[in-house]
């Protein structure tokens, strides 16, 4: 059944509803709408709540590169991912949130090993402040901090 | 009790910026009672940095203009299994790191789940462990992906000589003296078990050692190759195999043979399935012949005909012949011989195809050049797609990448030379977390 849908077209309806139109075999490089597609429970359009249409493009790009490149050298497809992922954290997190959701795990794979490259390396106080959003925390309670530090009784 | 060991850890509470010093002998002891006992300042720690993420989310709204400031919260906006994802993608010094963090990432990196995760995520580059032939235990891990040496105490050893072979993060060391005290041990973890003395002769003048763990089921194999003159005889030596099997826990002797101008060695590899060792020539021959490689098949323990009949001749006329396994492909690395033994012209890797040596890189000149007074005596040590090489007689470490057939040096090392004749040896070792003796 799906076999004989290759090459058409599908919807997808972002959150903020901004239709892109995809090649089916890049659509179902996300495990979900594959699913969907699969089950015959999808029209021609396809909603996709929880991404909005930035960062829905973004996905779609990233899967229409590795629809072509299948053929292509290995190496080309990596340097592509690593400029890919190559973004702020905030548009990183959305990124992620939206491959898992919609299951598709090469961007997936590419995202977390990337934020992981942010992480590698630094220190945990560098790691607080970077990933936890620290600094005001730190400057707010630093009182609070040092009467925890000065209670604590080390063993 | 327990120690502090790896230096991140130690800098960290140089900085004041560690969180809980109770936290890591716990961690080190392999993370499985933290759950239900975790601390209350960790606890209040982690509360308040998601009360500030709101009330920060919350200032922004009423502060329009101060967009630059906001920093994502990483941890407000994945959940556990995402967070899980990344961290996985660490190298282990960094993770450990991470646990110090905060409360949930500490719960994150000590879940059965995420050790199980990760040891399917990423290859780790071995890392090598270099001390000094003195009666201290004492020496430092070299982290080829970090490019930093950390300070490590092995567990158990009393005496400085010891045979050490490696596996997919377990080591096992086997006492010189006596030839049958047998530890095995993760350096990570610290988790330390003694096994049962090896059966056979105690004190045989040669024993090879080698360990080889499953990487699905992480049961281990280790293999003892002893050989003892036979007495009254300078021609013939007692050979025998010794294999230990983790899931039986006992001891076998798969084989017992009379070698007739040859005798065992030092050396030896499990590979794919199959033991291979060094044998030497007793008599005399040619210089190309002094050495030979036995394959012998663990899991059929069937032979054909008399060892030293099969074995494959080495390269060239080598000293300083070390096997490893680099991707369950036999690698060996050697000195090259000129004509008068003792002296070398350079050194070889080479890989074993079949019954058939291929070269697959050789020293360049100025790294050659680079050890100093070269002895003509090295140690050797690889895994994975990492050799390392290093010469006794001084501190400094070469590592050749296979995948990127790449000659480099470490970063500097903090052992120092103290006096002229100080040696220094090591061993590699895949950093694991999840692999327990």
């Amino acid at each position: 059944m799906s076999s004989s849908l290759e090459k058409n077209m599908l919807i997808l309806r972002s959150s903020d509803g901004e239709e892109f139109i995809v090649p089916e075999v890049v659509a179902v490089m996300s495990k979900a709408i594959k699913n969907m597609v699969e089950d015959e429970c999808a029209s021609n359009t396809i909603p996709v709540p929880n991404v909005d249409a930035n960062i829905l493009a973004m996905v779609i790009e990233f899967c229409k590169k590795h629809d072509e490149s299948e053929a292509e050298a290995a190496s080309d497809l990596k340097t592509f991912d690593s400029e890919f992922v190559n973004r702020g954290q905030e548009a990183l997190y959305d990124l992620i949130t939206a491959a898992n959701f919609r299951d598709v795990k090469e961007l997936l794979d590419a995202l977390c090993q990337n934020v992981a490259e942010m992480i590698k390396g630094k220190s945990v106080h560098h790691i607080r402040i970077q990933f936890l959003g620290y600094q005001l925390f730190e400057i707010l309670t630093s009182n609070f901090i040092w009467n925890i530090w000065c209670d604590r009784d080390f063993d | 009790m327990y120690r502090v060991v790896l230096s991140p850890w130690c800098l960290e509470k140089a900085k004041g910026t560690y969180i809980e010093r109770s936290k890591l002998p716990r961690f080190s002891s392999l993370f499985l009672i933290m759950e239900g006992e975790t601390s209350w300042v960790i606890h209040c720690f982690d509360d308040t940095v998601r009360d500030v993420g709101e009330f920060h989310t919350f200032s922004e709204l009423s502060d329009e203009g101060n967009k630059d400031t906001m920093v994502v919260s990483l941890d407000l906006i994945l959940p556990d299994d995402l967070l899980e994802r990344i961290l996985a993608y660490l190298p282990i010094a960094s993770i450990f790191r991470a646990g110090c963090v905060c409360k949930r990432w500490s719960e994150i990196i000590s879940s059965r789940r995420f050790l199980w995760n990760r040891s399917h995520v990423s290859s780790q580059k071995p890392w090598y462990f270099m001390f000094t032939s003195s009666d201290e235990p004492i020496g430092y891990a070299c982290d080829p992906i970090l490019r930093k040496w950390y300070s490590i105490e092995l567990p158990r050893i009393q005496t400085s000589s010891w045979f050490i072979a490696s596996s997919r993060g377990l080591v096992c060391f086997m006492d010189n003296d006596s030839r049958s005290e047998l530890h095995i041990c993760n350096p990570i973890t610290k988790c330390c078990k003694r096994l049962e003395d090896p059966p056979g002769l105690k004190f045989s003048e040669y024993s090879a050692l080698a360990i080889s763990v499953n990487s699905m089921s992480h049961n281990y194999n280790v293999s003892v190759v002893k050989s003892k003159q036979v007495p009254g005889n300078f021609f013939q030596w007692d050979l025998s195999i010794h294999v230990y099997d983790s899931e039986t826990m006992t001891w076998g002797t798969p084989l017992k043979e009379v070698l007739a101008g040859w005798r065992g060695g030092n050396e030896s590899m499990i590979c794919d399935g199959v033991l291979y060792f060094l044998i030497y020539s007793t008599g005399g021959g040619a210089p190309e012949n002094r050495h030979g490689l036995i394959a012998y098949n663990l899991s059929n323990q069937s032979t054909h005909g008399l060892l030293a009949q099969n074995s494959i001749p080495v390269p060239c006329s080598l000293t300083c012949g070390r096997l490893m396994n680099l991707n369950e492909k036999l690698a060996m690395v050697g000195g090259i011989e000129t004509r008068s033994p003792d002296i070398i012209k350079g050194i070889g890797i080479w890989v074993l195809n079949g019954k058939e040596w291929q070269e697959i890189a050789r020293m360049p000149h100025k790294f050659f050049q680079g050890f100093g007074e070269f002895d003509e005596v090295f140690a050797s040590s690889g895994a994975n797609e990492l050799v390392y090489i290093q010469s006794y007689g001084a501190p400094a470490l070469l590592m050749f990448d296979m995948s990127q057939k790449q000659w480099k040096w470490s970063q500097k090392c903090p052992v120092t030379k103290k006096f002229p004749l100080q040696l220094f040896t090591g061993f590699c070792f895949e950093p694991r977390l999840e692999i327990t003796p």
